[in-house]
């Protein structure tokens, strides 16, 4: 199972993943409706990239009143926008808020992961977004946890 | 291929009388003046020296986009600013960066033009296009930071780009600048007087439109190899990134670069224009100000650098003036001279840095232009228009700025 990482500590929050998305899907730079896209809050000078984690158990498919959006068995959830009316139940779930309304199809849509083939990842010049196998992800993570857990006791020591 | 950009939207707003103004310029109108800056100039003699000018003194101020300006390519972040100075009325064109310039182009302006003193303080908002006014005269005194949090929090756009003056009286300063987002300094020194002047509080910017592209897909595909190309032509490690890094290469906000267009001659950065007031040497460095406006010669920001504030409190006048005795010379030579890569990405609203992953500048330059705009563009046309701007340029300098406004 492949999937879409994100290295917070990597990322910068420069958008330049979030127009390279909106060129690939929409054809013209056009950020505000990005499938994803960095969040900004300057109050407190934080920038975070916000996209669909393609959940286990996807909010937004429980909330879809038409059922246009399925949880398929590779990782991934899939959306049929030819059968969204753009109700905007699925927004309102999302915890990250990752839908987003597209005004050329009239429906909401998230990342599909290019299939297969993520721009936003080959255009990211931190190399903070990847596309991985989820084992390949977690291992990465796990070494990196273990790594400050072991700077963490020799600090302790 | 795409729907192409033939007009340029310029957007005039009256700020004392609270209207504006949409005029559509066809591009074919500014081919000899081409860019960023091009439009300006196209402006300044369209609409400026005809309508402003005789109204006697009504402050001015133009931001301009490029045709590469938030499309999305490497370091597309770059804006104009022209406006002319509130102490000298002479004219001050500052290259800019931040994302300012590619918010407007999404809210459907490429060029927009403020004019006039309103009666009270203004925040001037633009959403999508439309314009509105809102008083700001309970906030003359706020500082940059809370102005920001006033407008985002009284603003239903999350996204908004706000850039605002200091507070008044300050912004009075030579040195005031405006900052936008809390965080980046645009438009350089003077532009917070030039606000000040206009009884401009702030100015905030949201939009959800697009930026068009003539080819998307290789207009994508060039940018992705441009992109990749950063991490083997800088030599850094992901690991060594730094946060700033981005600034190099975002579409939103490039990394300020110097520019001199003209005369050649860097003489101080932003930020050593800031520490100007405290500074003992502030008496001569305004003079040199003066004389470098006077003389049609510019100051422009470079990267920041101790040692240039000291290289230039030691520059005194006697070494300008020499300078300025050879300006016959320096303006035969001027063409060659000049860093005219730098001005086509200038007039592109690229940045221009080492960071950024140009392998061939200019004919990259010309590449992206082809597929945004879908007409052919090749690197001798862009530096033939750039060799152009700088004429105009130096005209617009002998011109020795606004026509009833002049000290």
């Amino acid at each position: 199972m492949w999937a879409l990482s994100i290295d917070r500590e990597k990322c910068n929050g420069c958008g330049i993943c979030q127009l390279a998305c909106s060129i690939a899907k929409k054809n013209s730079a056009q950020p505000s409706e990005a499938r994803i896209r960095i969040n900004r809050y300057w109050g407190e000078f934080i920038q975070a990239v916000a996209v669909c984690q393609h959940c286990a158990e996807p909010a937004c498919m429980t909330a879809c009143l038409m059922k246009t959006i399925a949880n398929k068995s590779d990782g991934y959830v899939s959306r049929e926008p030819e059968k969204c009316f753009a109700c905007g139940a699925c927004m309102v779930m999302c915890p990250i808020e990752a839908p987003v309304y597209d005004a050329d199809s009239k429906a909401v849509v998230t990342c599909d992961l290019c299939g297969g083939d993520p721009v936003c990842v080959k255009v990211c010049p931190q190399q903070a977004l990847q596309y991985q196998e989820t084992a390949v992800y977690s291992a990465a993570v796990r070494e990196k946890q273990g790594f400050r857990f072991y700077a963490w006791q020799q600090k302790e020591v | 291929m795409g729907a192409k950009n033939k007009t340029i939207r310029c957007l005039t707003v009256d700020a004392a009388a609270q209207k504006t103004t949409l005029h559509e310029i066809s591009r074919e109108d500014t081919v000899d003046r081409f860019g960023s800056l091009g439009v300006h100039f196209t402006l300044w003699h369209s609409i400026w020296q005809h309508a402003l000018d005789d109204a006697n003194n009504v402050p001015v101020v133009g931001i301009s986009t490029g045709p590469l300006t938030g499309s999305g390519a490497p370091a597309s972040g770059v804006f104009s600013m022209i406006w002319a100075d509130p102490h000298t009325q002479k004219i001050v064109i500052r290259r800019s960066e931040g994302m300012l310039g590619s918010m407007l182009r999404y809210a459907g302006v490429d060029h927009l033009l403020i004019y006039g003193r309103a009666v009270e303080a203004l925040y001037l908002h633009i959403t999508d296009g439309i314009v509105s006014f809102i008083s700001a005269e309970k906030h003359r005194e706020s500082d940059n930071a809370a102005t920001y949090e006033w407008i985002i929090r009284h603003s239903d756009e999350r996204d908004r780009v706000v850039v605002s003056a200091g507070p008044f009286l300050y912004a009075q300063s030579e040195a005031a600048t405006l900052l936008e987002n809390k965080a980046f300094e645009i438009g350089g020194f003077g532009s917070g007087a030039i606000f000040e002047q206009m009884n401009l509080k702030a100015l905030s910017v949201a939009g959800r439109g697009r930026v068009k592209l003539a080819d998307a897909q290789e207009f994508l595909n060039l940018c992705i190899k441009l992109y990749a190309a950063f991490p083997q032509k800088t030599g850094y490690s992901a690991s060594k990134y730094l946060p700033e890094i981005g600034y190099y290469l975002s579409p939103w906000k490039s990394k300020r670069v110097a520019i001199t267009p003209a005369g050649g001659k860097v003489l101080l950065s932003d930020k050593e224009w800031k520490n100007i007031e405290d500074s003992p040497e502030k008496e001569s460095l305004l003079r040199i100000k003066e004389l470098c406006m006077l003389n049609g010669l510019y100051w422009q920001a470079e990267e920041i650098d101790g040692q240039v504030l000291s290289a230039a409190s030691r520059q005194n006048e006697g070494e300008l003036l020499s300078v300025i005795n050879k300006k016959a010379q320096l303006d035969s030579n001027l063409l060659e001279n000049a860093d005219l890569d730098a001005i086509i990405f200038a007039l592109l609203g690229l940045g221009w840095a080492d960071g950024v992953p140009y392998v061939e500048p200019v004919d990259d330059a010309a590449r992206l232009l082809s597929k945004a705009i879908g007409e052919p563009w090749n690197s001798i046309q862009l530096t033939e228009s750039a060799r152009r701007v700088v004429r105009i340029n130096g005209e617009l300098h002998r011109g020795e700025g606004r026509k009833n406004g002049q000290k």
